[in-house]
């Protein structure tokens, strides 16, 4: 846990000052996720029984570096809107911002080689791991989901923030909320019902489907492991549509007060 | 198509802490009534701060009016929620820009495509060309020079195919050639599509070559109302210096 805290730290406080739309910024990044896990595991001593290839391994899986990208652009499309009074840019346009805007950095993302490069690396892994070939589409659904989660609690988070205090929430938000995605850290943190933790926490797909899935634990079962994706698919997506309909209703309530 | 019958505006005073319910500041806009017909666009002229940008986000449902109503095709002008109605308009502002720094030019294009059903790609293109600006499509919206902004806007706006068009200043900060190709391709666009609505501009020969009527709009009330065959640019700043 300590280790999660830590990297996202250096991950945020580095990520401020370095565009996640440029490829070196990426490639800085992964390298950057992998050294601050080394450190962080040589310290720690608590999973020296593990090779240094499980290290790679999660390192890839640990932190959802697509979500850099989304979040930067929707973030800084969204402060523009609120900060520079630019309302009338979304105003005459059908739809809402929040929808526009993510559906544009999906579709970004989508065409981003890095983020191929990522899935091919994960499903090479998955398979090679022997994970049955029905559960990599849903962990890679479930990937999508949870990050799209992270993204809209960000988006939400930002328009109910006061003005004065958005900066130092929006740091917490994104801090916890990428905390809650480390692999290791939502089963059982929650509640001591490893399915209840996962219901609970929005963003623990983003990572803990594709460690079950290709790392695996060696005490579940084939038919356990489906029953944990599915309950991941499930929860995730009811959380995507909550907080869908916050966001909407966010932005709305923020767009329409400078009008009353 | 658009009629605007005995309109009043007034901005709110910002909500206090304690206090329930705003103060109305003294309305800018007074008792405006007018007739747009399909086809013509009407020129607001005034000096700054006298409501011509308030008037038009009053058109396009941004505010609502305090007293009076908006008939658009014989039906009250529908709000912001309806997507529909958003379709019909198109709004260019030399003031502000409505492009999204995050997104390439080549980005806006899909995304208007994807949103407007109607949008005209070979006409978009045409233009691109005539305004020189078909190489810059992979170039983020934040990196366009003002003009080069002003004149994509209009092209991606017109392009959506409005039936309502609200341009707010299009010509300012533009070359003159730039200011020509503008007042020819919103002339040649009302003529084709039928379209109509206002048009606000510190450059009064806009007003006299592009819109068919006008007005002055002076401590809120429309006076001085001229028609464009009627009258010169040179003419209407004489008579702007005599009101103003």
């Amino acid at each position: 846990m300590t280790g999660d805290v830590l990297r996202n730290m250096f991950i945020w406080a580095r990520k401020s000052n370095t565009d996640a739309n440029d490829w070196r910024s990426m490639l800085y990044f992964i390298l950057l996720i992998f050294l601050t896990d080394c450190v962080i595991w040589y310290q720690s001593g608590s999973l020296s029984d593990y090779d240094w290839m499980y290290l790679v391994q999660y390192s890839l899986m640990s932190f959802p570096l697509w979500t850099l990208v989304s979040i930067k652009g929707v973030g800084k499309e969204q402060v523009d809107l609120m900060e520079m009074s630019r309302w009338h840019v979304v105003d005459l346009l059908p739809g809402g911002a929040t929808p526009i805007f993510l559906g544009h950095y999906l579709g970004k993302l989508a065409k981003l080689w890095l983020f191929h490069l990522w899935l091919i690396i994960l499903v090479v892994l998955a398979v090679a791991h022997g994970a049955p070939i029905y559960i990599i589409p849903i962990m890679l659904l479930n990937i999508v989901i949870g990050a799209v989660n992270l993204i809209l609690f960000g988006v939400f988070t930002r328009y109910y923030s006061p003005r004065g205090y958005r900066d130092i929430i929006n740091s917490i938000v994104r801090s916890t909320s990428t905390l809650l995605s480390g692999a290791l850290f939502p089963i059982g943190i929650l509640t001591k019902n490893s399915v209840l933790s996962l219901i609970l926490n929005p963003f623990s797909t983003v990572v803990t489907s594709p460690i079950l899935a290709i790392l695996g634990d060696p005490n579940m079962s084939e038919n356990r492991m489906i029953h944990m994706q599915l309950i991941m698919f499930m929860s995730s997506i009811i959380w995507l549509f909550l907080f869908l309909l916050i966001a909407i209703r966010a932005e709305r309530t923020r767009r329409y007060a400078i009008y009353s | 198509m658009i009629s605007i019958q005995n309109l009043e505006f007034g901005y709110k005073e910002k909500k206090k802490i304690l206090k329930r319910n705003s103060e109305n500041r003294p309305p800018i806009l007074r008792n405006i009534s007018l007739d747009f017909q399909r086809g013509e666009l009407y020129g607001l002229v005034g000096p700054n701060g006298c409501g011509k940008t308030t008037l038009a986000k009053l058109i396009m449902g941004i505010y609502e009016p305090s007293k009076g109503q908006i008939i658009i095709d014989g039906k009250k002008r529908p709000n912001l929620h309806d997507g529909q109605w958003k379709r019909r308009i198109g709004n260019v502002s030399g003031a502000s820009s409505r492009l999204f720094s995050t997104m390439t030019l080549g980005e806006h294009v899909a995304m208007y495509s994807a949103i407007y059903d109607r949008f005209d790609d070979k006409w978009f293109r045409e233009k691109l060309v005539e305004f020189r600006i078909d190489d810059k499509l992979k170039r983020w919206a934040s990196s366009l020079s003002f003009g080069e902004r002003i004149k994509f806007e209009l092209a991606l706006t017109l392009a959506c195919l409005p039936e309502i068009l609200i341009l707010d200043e299009p010509t300012v900060g533009l070359d003159p050639a730039a200011i020509l190709q503008i007042r020819k391709m919103v002339n040649n666009y009302l003529e084709l599509h039928n379209a109509c609505g206002i048009m606000t501009s510190h450059n009064l020969k806009d007003l006299t070559t592009t819109c068919v009527r006008g007005g002055f709009l002076q401590d809120g009330y429309i006076t001085n109302e001229y028609l464009s065959a009627e009258i010169d640019a040179d003419e209407l700043e004489r008579r702007y210096l005599e009101v103003f």
